[in-house]
């Protein structure tokens, strides 16, 4: 195509929103458009007939300069993105307030051989600003991070809430099938709890959930351990590597805990709140769900509270009379359900 | 199909390895860390049969598309199994999402690490050939193997490399594959052959 406007091409490149080099064989600069001018603050006057690494010598022994040796050696196209090329060329972005100082741009850039038909070479380079994508990309990295911090935190006692805790267990039951390891949980159901919420208020229910949350999370001990809300009243502790009787030791101790807390509540035997633990333990198997952890450490509960509350259970049936070996009313470090 | 004798094979694997070894040394420079690339060996396929290959063990695959154009042309590819390609430019650009996403700017990462690769391929095959091919801008395509090479005629031919990275302790498997007509394929095998036999021009490595 024969071109017949010549100047009409020169100021189509200058209103281009994009920077747009033009290079010939020997890799001097034949064009450098408006949009450069303004970034770059070199004029095309200023740069015209100069070596691009003379114009530009922060691009020295750049990817950049490889990549145009290819695009007018070998015809060879190429495209260098903003995050495996960190912004190579001095270009600035005019700042957005007065008084604010330029900010570097980020630069999406590809380089086009074309040859000519008297076969004489020259390579475009189009560098387009990517600044706001990589800000835009920045925001929306972080927002989803917090937002997948937040679908798995409990929003009133801030533990984990039981999203996490059942794919924790079912990430841990994996690998300790693959290790041969026991894994046990404890679940912690506050006593008469929907009574306390009745007479206290719910405001004085929440700070009590938040104590007892906060203060079993400090007795855990190994960074493994992990404790999260289960839901209403309820919390459950996930023990890694920890048989049964370990466990019941543990619930034991979390009793104590919530017993030393002295949360009044007259309503109860002891005065103050307490809770029934309910424990169960296996070794971790393929064959076997660790859903049925679950179900065993819930049935242990209804266990607990049917033997009078404040006690850690495991869920093996009770032995009959024993509701009398037990005093629902004793100290709940001593309490432990009745042997069997 | 058209197959290459033994030492032919050995001829064009040494010839992309020293390409993708230069390719590699430009990635270790932009990431900063140690960047091995090989060509372990090199099979033919029929466009079907490649299409079945690379489905096999993934059904998305992550393809980097560039057309050359010259006395012997077709597509050249580089692909990965979708996963795979995620890890790689997490890998290279160090940063720590979830797999499943790749944003518009990691897009572009990956359209670079395959343009680089296949810019150093049809480098050494230029060389071989004792000419110049005009080739296009990278483009990206996701999905399922014949979704990315549909726009390969049937009756072409693949030639397929085995390429192997290896970054920071790990090591990630992908393909760069040729697709040309039989006579482009013709034309290559008898450029070899007089690659080997030094009657044709020597390369300049």
């Amino acid at each position: 195509m024969k071109n017949r406007y010549p100047l009409l091409l020169y100021s189509a490149f200058d209103t281009l929103e994009l920077g747009i080099i033009l290079l010939n064989q020997r890799g001097e600069i034949v064009l450098w458009n408006h949009w450069l001018e303004r970034a770059s603050g070199l004029s095309a006057d200023q740069v015209a007939g100069m070596r691009l690494v003379e114009a530009c010598p922060e691009l020295q022994h750049s990817r950049l300069i490889q990549a145009l040796e290819q695009a007018l050696h070998k015809n060879l196209s190429a495209t260098l993105s903003q995050s495996l090329n960190k912004a190579p060329f001095n270009l600035f972005r005019a700042p957005q307030q007065q008084g604010d100082m330029p900010t570097r741009m980020q630069q999406a850039i590809h380089i086009t051989p074309l040859p000519q038909y008297n076969d004489e070479q020259f390579a475009l380079i189009q560098i387009h600003d990517v600044t706001n994508s990589v800000m835009r990309e920045e925001i929306l990295q972080e927002r989803a991070e917090s937002l997948r911090r937040y679908a798995y935190q409990d929003e009133l006692t801030g533990v984990p809430n039981r999203t996490f805790f059942n794919e924790t267990l079912q990430n841990l039951w994996r690998l300790a099938g693959r290790q041969g390891s026991e894994i046990s949980i404890l679940i912690i159901d506050l006593d008469h709890f929907t009574r306390f919420n009745e007479q206290e208020g719910h405001l004085a229910g929440d700070q009590c959930l938040q104590k007892i949350a906060k203060a079993l999370q400090s007795t855990l001990r190994r960074p493994e351990d992990l404790i999260a809300r289960f839901g209403g009243d309820k919390l459950v502790v996930l023990l890694p590597y920890t048989p049964l009787i370990g466990a019941k030791n543990i619930g034991l101790r979390l009793l104590d805990v919530i017993h030393q807390l002295q949360i009044p509540y007259p309503q109860s035997p002891t005065g103050y709140v307490s809770a029934s633990i309910g424990c169960a333990g296996s070794m971790a198997s393929h064959e076997l769900d660790p859903s049925y952890l679950v179900q065993e450490a819930e049935l242990a509960v209804f266990f607990a509270k049917q033997n009078g509350r404040n006690q850690v259970r495991d869920s093996q049936v009770p032995l009959k009379n024993t509701a009398d070996s037990s005093s629902p009313d004793s100290a709940a470090s001593s309490t432990l359900g009745p042997p069997h | 199909m058209r197959e290459f004798t033994p030492l032919q094979q050995d001829a064009i694997c040494e010839i992309f390895n020293i390409s993708v070894g230069q390719a590699a040394a430009t990635m270790s420079q932009m990431v900063g860390e140690e960047v091995l690339l090989s060509v372990p060996y090199l099979q033919f396929y029929t466009l079907e049969n490649a299409c079945e290959l690379l489905s096999k063990s993934n059904l998305r695959i992550c393809g980097v598309q560039q057309d050359f154009d010259g006395c012997f042309n077709g597509h050249a590819f580089l692909i990965f199994p979708e996963n795979r390609s995620l890890e790689l430019v997490r890998l290279m650009i160090g940063k720590n999402m979830p797999i499943e996403y790749l944003s518009e700017l990691e897009q572009d990462a990956l359209a670079e690490v395959g343009n680089i690769i296949l810019n150093a391929c049809l480098a050494s095959l230029s060389e071989v050939f004792q000419q110049q091919f005009h080739c296009g801008l990278p483009i990206l395509h996701i999905g399922s193997s014949q979704e990315v090479l549909q726009r390969c005629q049937p009756e072409q031919l693949v030639m397929l490399l085995h390429i192997q990275f290896t970054l920071a302790d790990r090591k990630i498997e992908g393909y760069v594959i040729f697709i040309m007509n039989s006579d482009s394929l013709d034309l290559l095998v008898c450029e070899i052959e007089k690659f080997l036999s030094g009657i044709g021009p020597q390369a300049s490595y």
